[in-house]
């Protein structure tokens, strides 16, 4: 319909609804924009986790007074979680960094952005003269707006000329995502959350969705609520409230993932409870290199060749795989994992898979993201309603800003990589710029990048929205090259944090709501907020100081956004990087009203609930049923992945396994839910859980201070021993939300060599009483 | 595409906050309120469906009493 | 922890000072005076004792005032009441929003107490009866409204015991669980630590007076 048509049915509708009303004689008065107490609302996804729950933000005299759930958001529907509750008050901590600072020896001078920005230009354009593009960089966030990833991806890929740009997703989703890429050709979910309200067992691998997705476990558990049939199962190294929801625990030694989903493949195989024919339409089988390195040298560089296999051969490797084999390395019966192969054979049970960190952040962490999609390709169980692996996402935009906008040192935007001449042909064409600028070489991934640091290869470092130098394992050896001044770093955020007081230079930036931007959730949700508020004091959004850096490089040119259409503009130059990728966006306007939309957009505008399905996804033709239309001969790999140890293992010096993670009332390193009195008073620091049989043989009680250390570094904690968290015997976990802890400092630095992510979950340390 | 006339009735009295927490619905517009409770509303749906869905959200705000559709076009809608 | 660790409180003298302070008020029926652990606040109906503590009637009457078990709480939670407390001016008693009980397992508090005022027959944290904790206010409890909070629950040092969590379906958005923070007064010990985390203004979750079990006709 067109335009002139449409506006006048509008009125008309309005006239007979006025008329209904009982309006005449009486002057309609207009609808206020700000309700009875002053306040303006508008819309926004939350600030923190990967669920993207949507929020309602009110507005009065410039400020946020109030937040609430928006009931009309489809994730939530009105709810949140208790950090997501105090929102409001995140961004009005006393200590937000209003202006520039400069050190100037041991002190940070208040500076005008004209000399921060002339300082950094000039740092960056010496060393880069000097030393060439590769001696400086840009470490990013999953919390950076899309605008944000977009604007360093291109400056410094089609600008300076180097793939020096990394996220701190890196240490979060990488794993996740090699595996999509290795898997199925195309990066995120085939599935989305209504397969958590559809699917009738839901099998949780290594992931504490009660403490890290909270208002997404509330929709699953209700499922169960609802359904007899639901079926909750927790393997897990450590009980948690998670575990206290499910219907069945299972414990597992540390690694021993990689060896029970081989055995329950093994089982799957040798009780034939695969689906031949979805077999032998949809995949293809393969193997990679093992053997290969941990990442612990600096400069190592792994291998991945792989080699086809037929599914006779796939079957005869997997022969040694046997279910006692795997209680040998995973502690988990024989049985049990015969009963999990089973069940994930089960024609009359939809189970989905769902795993976070405890997957991820592996030193295999890409091999147990294949071995999951093992299980499920050779059972068929995927592309279904209600049935599909969902890989949940920790930070809110890992997946539309670091993973779709491609702010990795091999990426380009949607699925590129560099190293690929007709993915750097297309990028060079939608920016403008000769293909030539794009370096085909793999740029510095984010542990290398630090070690570069160390190495003083690596001159200039700009960390934005994030805080490396509390979260990076091995944390000593990084701090200490920080505070040695090997290089210039600079970095942008909204409060002082450990990062900023190792930076030459200190940016204050404009957060969420301060500026207008678009965020990607787990389930590939895309959505927008308008600016609501100004930032505080002279703080600028960090798209505004790239540019504004970029000018200074005399690359100003790469950012021809007119002021008043900015964001638009940018969003539709990027957007034309997924048209026709399978990853389609929608144009700018369509997500001003909407709570969010899935990729990929169809024509009329609606939004893909399941990728790959001719029932949903736009690119598979009525009839062709499943068809996995990006992986090459469009069949999704399986691969042959074996056990292999973890890193550094417990041993009669360091006897117990420690592992990290989070829980539901900070964000990261709490450097905004720090700030919510609410939220400390909650959970004020960081504690060690220690199983009471460890603790009761060193003579330890509940609160007692403990010394716990590894080979990299030491810190005192309480022991929590009857907490919401209950590590196996011969483990402990901590959190890393405590900026008093640096707990990072006892965590190995080695990585996955394919997806480069470290593992945060597995070392070996000694506790002694303190 | 349906368009519809919608008349809101609420709690007197509310008629402004309601106005302000309906306007956040997608696909709706206020086009005015009236005293003693009614906000007078134009819905803009992608589908019949779409416009029940809206209708529903609408019921569920505060203070709202009903949701009554005075005019309804659908001339274009598959 | 003992009382000449560097760590415990405020010194002896500094406690008899505030206990002597209390009496002199008490005795010229005087305005306020401000000690450390002496504290002068609206009256109360329920004093939260340490562990250990005889019923209220014969704790008045046992407690010579010394201030032993304040020093030697490791916490710093128990403060001496003022002149509000009447009677139990001078009295020990937690004031669980501040800083609630911890639940040391060698019981230092009860240790110290000179005249049985806490019950030496205390050995166990379990066996405490502080008091009962309640949800005061199920319309200001988040978890109640289905959000995500029971942060006194997962903070419980008795979790699964004295808290437990009673999903139900949410009705309104008809896709999510109320997970709502239930207590169990057989198990609740008292401490006051769920008063202390519950993080609305004020909080919604308190210590009151033990609640008993009730004998029953009925067969539940």
């Amino acid at each position: 319909m067109e335009l002139t048509r449409r506006d006048f049915l509008k009125a008309s509708a309005a006239a007979a609804a006025f008329a209904a009303a009982g309006a005449s004689g009486l002057a309609p008065r207009t609808a206020q924009a700000a309700d009875e107490k002053g306040i303006t609302w508008g819309k926004a996804p939350c600030r923190y986790c990967g669920v993207g729950c949507c929020v309602l933000v009110g507005v009065k005299d410039g400020k946020i007074v109030a937040t609430k759930g928006d009931p009309a958001g489809p994730v939530n529907k009105g709810l949140n979680c208790i950090k997501g509750y105090f929102l409001g008050k995140a961004l009005y901590g006393k200590d937000r960094l209003t202006h520039p600072l400069i050190r100037k020896g041991n002190k940070m001078v208040k500076a005008s952005w004209d000399e921060a920005l002339n300082l950094i230009a000039s740092k960056y354009q010496e060393a880069i003269t000097t030393h060439g593009p590769d001696s400086v960089g840009i470490y990013g966030s999953g919390q950076w707006t899309v605008f944000e990833g977009y604007t360093a991806v291109k400056l410094f890929k089609g600008g300076i000329g180097t793939n020096n740009v990394e996220p701190n997703a890196r240490l979060c989703m990488a794993s996740a995502v090699v595996a999509y890429m290795n898997t199925f050709g195309s990066d995120e979910p085939m599935g989305c959350y209504d397969d958590l309200d559809l699917g009738d067992t839901y099998i949780l691998w290594g992931a504490n969705m009660a403490e890290a997705h909270p208002v997404l476990f509330s929709r699953l558990i209700d499922n169960k609520l609802k359904n007899p049939k639901v079926r909750l199962i927790d393997i897990a190294t450590r009980k948690t409230r998670t575990t206290q929801m499910a219907d069945e625990y299972i414990p597992m030694v540390p690694q021993g993932d990689l060896a029970a989903l081989n055995a329950i493949v093994h089982v799957i195989l040798r009780d034939k409870l695969y689906d031949e024919a979805f077999v032998k339409q949809h995949v293809s089988f393969k193997r990679g290199t093992e053997n290969q390195p941990y990442g612990l040298k600096d400069k190592e560089a792994p291998k991945e060749e792989p080699k086809n296999l037929s599914f006779e051969e796939f079957k005869e490797l997997m022969k040694p795989m046997t279910p006692e084999w795997a209680e040998k390395l995973s502690g988990i019966p024989a049985a049990t994992i015969v009963k999990l192969a089973h069940i994930y054979g089960d024609k009359n049970r939809k189970v989905n898979s769902l795993w976070t960190m405890g997957v991820n952040q592996h030193v295999r962490g890409v091999w147990v993201n294949n071995l999951i999609y093992n299980v499920h390709l050779l059972t068929g169980k995927i592309g279904k309603k209600g049935e599909n692996p969902l890989s949940l996402t920790g930070q809110p935009s890992a997946c539309g800003t670091a993973r779709e906008v491609g702010t990795f040192a091999h990426r380009l935007p949607a699925d590129m990589v560099v190293m690929n001449e007709a993915h750097r042909k297309k990028t060079a064409e939608i920016w403008g710029i000769d293909p030539k600028k794009i370096s085909p070489k793999m740029g510095l991934h984010t542990i290398e990048m630090y070690r570069a640091l160390d190495r003083g290869e690596l001159k200039c470092l700009w960390i934005q929205c994030t805080n490396p130098f509390q979260s990076i394992p091995n944390l000593n050896r990084y701090r200490k090259a920080a505070n040695g001044r090997k290089a210039f770093i600079v970095v942008s955020d909204i409060y002082p944090t450990r990062s900023t007081e190792v930076a030459d230079v200190i940016l204050p930036s404009a957060t969420w709501v301060e500026k207008e931007g678009v965020f990607g959730n787990t389930e590939r949700r895309t959505q927008h907020w308008f600016k609501m508020i100004n930032p505080p004091g002279e703080a600028r959004e960090d798209t505004w100081q790239l540019i504004e850096f970029a000018k200074r490089l005399g690359l100003g040119h790469l950012f021809p956004y007119s002021e008043k259409h900015f964001y638009k503009e940018m969003w539709e130059e990027y957007r034309r990087f997924t048209i026709g990728s399978g990853k389609d966006l929608a144009p700018y306007e369509t997500y001003h009203k909407v709570r969010g939309l899935r990729w990929p957009v169809k024509a009329d505008g609606k939004e893909t609930r399941w990728r790959y399905v001719d029932f949903d996804d736009p690119y598979v033709k009525k009839g062709e049923g499943l068809k996995f239309y990006k992986a090459p001969g469009h069949k999704a790999n399986v691969w042959f992945r074996p056990y292999e140890p973890a890193a550094e293992a417990p041993d009669r010096e360091y006897p117990f396994w420690f592992c990290t993670g989070r829980l539901l009332e900070h964000w990261h390193t709490a450097t905004m839910t720090g700030r919510v009195p609410e939220l400390m008073r909650a959970m004020p620091g960081a504690t060690l859980e220690m199983h009471p049989d460890d603790a009761k043989r060193m003579g330890i009680k509940n609160r007692d201070k403990v010394r716990v250390s590894s080979r990299r570094g030491s810190i005192v904690l309480p022991a929590e021993l009857n907490g919401r968290g209950k590590p196996e015997k011969g483990n402990v976990f901590t959190t890393f939300f405590d900026e008093t802890k640096l707990i990072n400092e006892l965590c190995i630095d080695a990585f996955d060599p394919l997806s480069k992510e470290p593992d945060f979950k597995k070392c070996a340390v000694k506790i002694e009483k303190a | 595409m349906p368009i519809s006339g919608v008349v809101v009735t609420c709690r007197p009295g509310q008629e402004q906050k309601v106005a302000v927490q309906a306007r956040l619905v997608p696909g709706v517009e206020v086009h005015g309120v009236l005293p003693e409770g009614r906000v007078v509303i134009v819905v803009d749906a992608a589908s019949v469906e779409a416009e029940v869905d809206i209708a529903s959200q609408l019921e569920r705000l505060d203070a709202v009493i009903s949701v009554q559709i005075a005019y309804h076009n659908f001339e274009d809608t598959p | 922890m003992d009382d000449s660790s560097a760590d415990s409180a405020i010194s002896r003298r500094l406690f008899l000072k505030g206990s002597a302070l209390s009496a002199l008020v008490l005795a010229l029926g005087g305005a306020a005076v401000s000690a450390v652990y002496l504290r002068s606040a609206q009256a109360r109906d329920f004093y939260l004792r340490p562990p250990g503590a005889l019923d209220e009637k014969r704790f008045l009457a046992a407690c010579v005032k010394c201030g032993k078990c304040a020093q030697a709480c490791p916490y710093r939670s128990i403060v001496m009441a003022g002149g509000e407390a009447g009677v139990g001016i001078g009295t020990p008693h937690i004031i669980a929003r501040e800083t609630p009980c911890y639940l040391c397992s060698d019981l230092p508090c009860v240790k110290a107490c000179p005249s049985g005022a806490l019950d030496k027959g205390l050995q166990e944290i379990e066996k405490i009866t502080m008091g009962t904790a309640v949800i005061v206010d199920r319309e200001g409890c988040l978890s109640i409204r289905g959000l995500r909070c029971e942060v006194c629950y997962r903070q419980c040092p008795l979790i699964d015991k004295a808290i437990t969590i009673e999903p139900r379906h949410n009705v309104r958005t008809g896709e999510h669980t109320i997970m709502e923070p239930v207590i169990h007064k057989d198990k609740c010990v008292g401490c006051g630590i769920c008063e202390k985390v519950c993080v609305r203004e004020k909080s919604v979750i308190v210590v009151q007076k033990r609640v008993e079990k009730q004998e029953d006709f009925y067969e539940f």
